[in-house]
């Protein structure tokens, strides 16, 4: 806070005096002096312009700064007023004196009057250049010379003063000037400063120096300033009032009416040439407050100035008497003063109002502001550069279970562990010297444990573009981060697992392996021993049997044979899925041929007619792809031999680009398109044994072998009419061969 | 010396019965000694001491008690006095990776025993034309 409150004072720093208290008040007035006068006039900075309930500009501090268009005219009034008592003194010193016409020394007005002193003349002109030197630019060769001049009348006004003291005529002030003039002047010493000249010009060169210093003796000189113009205004109104009620000449002592004139000008020229500084500061600034301030000092000084004047005319021109002089001046003081103090009180209220509006505007937007950060989600929190809490909404209150009056001052290291806080604090200083928003993840205690945030964190700016906090928005990702855990979690199971299904599936073909190959080995040999023993009983004994007997011999041979079988291709079956592909360019077409070479071999009595298209080539395994033939084959062999003639067909049904598709067709027994699904299944038969034999199994080795290489097979056929297989080996589009 | 000795390797006394049947059925008379183990077989083939049979030919099963017919095989190529004898393996088995083995290991020939006693009766026929009859056996190395 203590820098937050820094920085509210260089906000303010275009008003003089109130910063830089430590720097000569001069130099801060001109610096405003360097301005360009252009530039005021850009800036809507005209007091007058602004309206009464405008809210004020933001960052404006009491007093209000100078308002640098007030301050110019001010100056300048100041030069003018010290040009015109030069002037005014010249033509007295010149005129007068010099030429020797008294009405030139009565700044031409009647002699009766009075005559301004050579002496007095000589201290206005060194006064007058010092008021104007104080109006141009301090701290330069004009305020030097400036400051010399007010030496010099405050060294010449002082003689008379010690003078009047000490009771003596030092005859100091008739040294210069021809006796002859100075005779026309009254009293026992006539070129002798009167009292009131001597007291007002004091004041005035004492003020004027004062002035220059800094601090409260500036202040001290405009009052000195004031109170010198004071005796000159009371002399300059009895004199014009005596003037009026019919006196020929100033009272004893009294200053001559152009002297009081004079130094009244120059009073207020000297007032105006440091108006932002002292009495008359107040009066310089852009508010409206300054602004009604300047309006009534205007009427302060015309009104009862008129008011005053207005008898003194009438009596002059005879149009009435004191006495309702008298009632005018009271009365136009009163209705004046009365007007004042309504304009005033209005423009109070005017103000109070606009005051109470900005105000509630400010709660207002304290409130809304209040309002978003207390009711998001996120955790929203500033801290200054030091790492003390300033600020923290509703959701940090909730989540750490601190109220914010009790966190405001205290840092991270007040409130976490001692690491955390650390991360915290070394985040704050990473946005603060990137300067931008900084985006980032952290780790705060939670109810269960700690809990993820992504913050984005940033740095707060003055106006001058200096950091002088950080504020922090986090958000809670620990759902997210903790699905995000779990998500990896069980993908670390889900490899566990396969490769755990993995090896059991391994090992589990081992077992299927190493069980094939001993049903391979064990199971035939047993029946090899009935179908050899069965054999040798008919051989030996075929004799002592009857035929009843010798039938249940070749009985037990025949289911020998069909067990024999059915290892067979159990055994193949399991083969189709055990062994390793090896995928070789196959031509189908040769490996057709020579499978029905065997059956012709087998049963040579057979006739069946058998086109087997050329050039049926694929890619797979050699070994497994003739099992599908003999298969296929051997069913299309056995189911027609019925049929007279048989045929089978083996061709490419279709070739799409995509994929080939072979068939193989007979014209057998065929089979009901109900059952079409069943045929690939293990110890499915379509037919009784009776009819056809077969193990059930042929049909399900092929659809393995032909699933394994990638390939599918299916069926049409109709009971009598025979059946078609159409099977594909490859993937589609894997490449052929 | 034994001219036309055949080793039988079988652990399977019925298989023995039904092979010296199979062999009888064909006429052929040659004398058969029998192994009901592999460590019998080199015990006749490969004696720690003593003197070796010289079979005219080996009929090698593969499932053995003890030492497999497979190893029995691998001990008889290795050593310089069998090297070269010849070593039928008649087994029950037509697993594929039993066949590459044999050849692999030396085997002169590689036949599944037929459930069919009639076609073991004609694959005896045709082993004993074959390597009793038909093949020129290489010179004998006596050890």
């Amino acid at each position: 806070m203590a820098k937050h409150l820094t920085i509210d004072r260089d906000e303010a720093g275009v008003g003089p005096q109130s910063t830089r208290a430590a720097a000569p008040v001069g130099v801060v007035a001109g610096q405003l002096a360097e301005a360009p006068v252009g530039t005021h006039r850009a800036t809507p900075a005209s007091p007058a312009g602004r309206p009464l309930d405008a809210a004020p500009p933001a960052g404006v501090g009491w007093p209000a700064p100078a308002d640098r268009h007030v301050l110019a005219v001010l100056r300048s009034l100041s030069i003018v007023a010290g040009g015109l008592v030069v002037a005014i003194a010249a033509v007295v010193l010149v005129g007068g004196w010099w030429l020797g016409h008294p009405a030139a020394a009565a700044g031409g007005l009647p002699a009766h009057t009075g005559l301004m002193r050579p002496v007095a003349a000589v201290c206005l002109v060194l006064l007058g250049i010092s008021a104007l030197a104080l109006g141009v630019r301090p701290a330069s060769w004009i305020d030097r010379l400036g400051i010399a001049c007010a030496v010099a009348g405050l060294a010449i006004c002082t003689v008379p003063l010690v003078g009047y003291l000490a009771g003596v005529d030092l005859r100091f002030d008739q040294l210069l000037f021809r006796q002859a003039v100075l005779a026309a002047l009254p009293g026992p010493h006539p070129g002798r400063l009167t009292v009131d000249g001597v007291v007002c010009c004091a004041l005035l060169g004492v003020g004027q120096l004062a002035m220059r210093l800094p601090g409260g003796w500036s202040g001290l000189g405009k009052a000195a300033v004031l109170a010198g113009g004071s005796v000159a205004s009371i002399d300059a109104y009895g004199a014009i009032y005596a003037g009026a009620v019919g006196g020929q000449r100033t009272a004893a002592g009294e200053l001559p009416l152009v002297t009081a004139v004079a130094l009244t000008v120059l009073t207020l020229g000297t007032l105006a040439a440091r108006p932002a500084t002292g009495l008359t500061r107040v009066l310089t600034g852009g508010s409206v407050g300054a602004s009604i301030g300047r309006r009534m000092l205007v009427v302060a000084l015309t009104v009862p100035v008129v008011l005053g004047t207005l008898p003194i005319l009438a009596r002059y021109a005879g149009l009435y008497g004191n006495r309702f002089g008298v009632g005018v001046l009271i009365t136009g003081n009163v209705v004046a003063f009365a007007a004042m103090s309504v304009v005033i009180a209005n423009a109070a209220a005017r103000l109070e109002s606009a005051g109470a509006r900005a105000q509630q505007a400010a709660r207002d937007g304290h409130a809304l502001l209040t309002a978003l950060i207390d009711n998001t989600s996120a955790v929203i929190y500033m801290r200054d550069l030091g790492g003390h809490y300033m600020l923290a909404n509703r959701e940090y209150e909730r989540l750490f279970g601190l109220r914010r009056e009790d966190l405001l001052g205290r840092t991270d290291h007040d409130l976490f562990p001692a690491e955390m806080a650390a991360a915290f604090r070394e985040n704050d200083l990473a946005a603060v010297a990137r300067g931008y928003p900084v985006q980032m993840e952290e780790v705060a205690p939670g109810d269960d444990g700690e809990h993820n945030y992504v913050t984005v964190k940033f740095p707060v700016l003055d106006e001058a573009g200096q950091a002088y906090a950080v504020c922090g928005i986090s958000t809670d990702i620990t759902d997210r981060t903790r699905a995000e855990a779990e998500v990896h979690r069980l993908n670390a199971d889900l490899e566990r697992r396969v490769r755990e299904r993995t090896a059991e599936l391994e090992a589990s073909t081992k077992e299927l392996d190493a069980f094939a190959y001993s049903v391979s080995h064990d199971l035939r040999a047993p029946l090899r021993s009935l179908d050899g023993f069965s054999q040798m009983l008919l051989d030996d004994y075929g004799g002592q049997l009857d035929e009843d007997g010798q039938d249940c011999l070749h009985r037990l041979q025949a289911n020998t044979v069909r067990m024999g079988q059915i290892i067979d291709d159990l055994l193949n079956l399991s083969r189709a899925t055990r062994v390793e592909l090896k995928r070789n360019p196959v031509d189908l077409s040769e490996l057709a041929r020579s499978v029905l070479a065997e059956l012709r071999q087998a049963e040579p009595d057979r006739t069946v007619a058998v086109d087997i298209a050329e050039h049926l080539t694929t890619t797979g395994d050699q070994h497994l792809l003739r099992l599908v033939l003999v298969n296929l084959f051997g069913n299309a062999w056995k189911f027609s031999a019925r049929a007279d003639p048989a045929t089978v067909h083996f061709e490419l049904f279709r070739d799409d680009g995509e994929e080939r598709v072979f068939a193989v067709r007979d014209n057998g027994a065929g089979f009901n398109m109900e059952y079409a699904a069943k045929l690939f299944e293990p110890f499915q038969r379509l037919h009784s044994r009776g009819e056809f034999d077969g193990s059930g199994l042929g049909l399900a080795i092929v659809a393995r072998i032909l699933r394994r290489h990638g390939g599918r097979i299916w069926a049409e056929g109709a009971p009598g009419e025979g059946a078609a297989f159409y099977f594909t080996v490859t993937a589609p589009a894997e490449d052929r061969g | 010396m034994n001219d036309g000795l055949i080793l039988l390797v079988e652990d399977n006394p019925d298989d023995v019965t039904l092979t010296l049947r199979a062999l009888k059925r064909n006429n052929i008379q040659n004398e058969v000694k029998v192994a009901s183990d592999g460590e019998e077989a080199l015990a006749y083939l490969l004696p720690a001491v003593g003197h070796s049979i010289t079979p005219a030919l080996v009929l090698l099963d593969v499932n053995l008690p003890k030492l497999g017919g497979l190893d029995v095989l691998r001990r008889l190529r290795d050593d310089e006095r069998t090297a070269t004898l010849p070593v039928v393996v008649l087994t029950t088995s037509n697993e594929e990776r039993d066949i590459v083995e044999s050849y692999r290991l030396g085997a002169n020939s590689y036949v599944r025993k037929p459930v069919v006693f009639g076609d073991f009766v004609e694959a005896a026929r045709v082993l004993g034309l074959y390597w009793l009859l038909v093949n020129q056996a290489p010179p004998r190395v006596d050890g």
